[in-house]
């Protein structure tokens, strides 16, 4: 088979007539539509959001210190890889924040 | 007044809180877009549920209806976005590609429905090829040739288009030889 038979098959497709009650089905889906209320706005997950996220950097001031020690405490295993490249403890610490944050909004959603 | 107008118009009153003006835009494009529908999917029932779901589309998107594109252009946009989503979310049609499993084994005695068959392969063809090349050669035949429009209908530029079609009638091509017309043959001398 030619390019040129497929091109004439393809430009010589027989219409097809649509069924006669679904002008009627297209409206009452229409309507139900215009009939419907607008998706409110969530509010409460945004408040929500709002408060955590100022709870989160209230407590990351206040625990600072703590923190950065605790930091300190974690990146200790990688102390010999920094000392041979600091990049690749930078890289290394850059991974697992970054999965961390990959994985959380999908723990939320879960939630 | 030409349709274009007679679209506007409707389109206005919609916008202005008619909702039944929908109905004539609705029965002047339905064999269009059921039509379009059915070169998705090969399945009547399915695609008057497509065509109705891009009608809906189209009802909720009147406001973004500017008439910088004709009116036609930006209705078929709305439904092959919509057709394209629903097969990536249903998959695509489970269509058969062999021609003694899709018209039965016993091959036809008249070439008329032998030619049939064949045609029937080839656009069935065209709906196992990746989604870029199915849309491309879906769009342009039915949008009669017209490079433009349907370059426009499907949001890119036209190169890309021709790119497109030259690669999926190639495709189609390469598809449509390895279909066996063996089983009609043998069920023909089978049959005499």
């Amino acid at each position: 088979m030619t390019t040129d038979e497929i091109d004439g098959i393809l430009s010589s497709e027989p219409g097809l007539e649509p069924s006669s009650g679904f002008v009627r089905a297209v409206m009452d889906a229409v309507h139900e539509d215009a009939g419907a209320p607008p998706l409110p706005f969530p509010w409460r997950r945004f408040a929500l959001g709002v408060v955590a996220c100022g709870a989160v950097a209230v407590a990351g001031t206040m625990a600072g210190p703590q923190l950065s020690a605790g930091l300190a405490a974690l990146a200790q295993p990688l102390a010999p890889l920094a000392a041979v490249a600091p990049e690749l403890g930078y890289a290394a610490i850059a991974l697992v924040v970054s999965l961390a944050i990959a994985r959380l909004p999908r723990l939320l959603a879960r939630g | 007044m030409d349709e274009g107008d007679v679209d506007a118009a409707d389109a206005a009153r919609v916008l202005a809180g008619d909702p039944d003006a929908f109905e004539g835009i609705v029965r002047r494009w339905q064999a269009r877009l059921v039509n379009l529908a059915w070169r998705f999917c090969r399945d009547r029932a399915a695609a008057e549920d497509m065509a109705q779901e891009a009608f809906v589309k189209a009802f909720r998107s009147l406001g973004t209806f500017r008439g910088e594109a004709r009116f036609s252009t930006w209705l078929t946009s709305i439904a092959v976005n919509t057709y394209r989503s629903r097969l990536r979310a249903d998959g695509p049609p489970l269509l058969s590609l062999d021609l003694a499993k899709v018209f039965g084994a016993a091959a036809s005695p008249l070439q008329g429905l032998q030619e049939r068959d064949q045609a029937e392969a080839v656009r069935r063809a065209v709906l196992t090829l990746p989604a870029r090349y199915r849309d491309a050669l879906i769009v342009y035949y039915f949008q009669e040739r017209d490079l433009a429009e349907s370059a426009r209908a499907l949001g890119i530029a036209e190169g890309t288009l021709k790119a497109q079609l030259h690669r999926g009638r190639e495709l189609v091509r390469r598809r449509c030889a390895a279909l066996a017309p063996a089983g009609r043959s043998r069920g023909r001398e089978e049959g005499t």
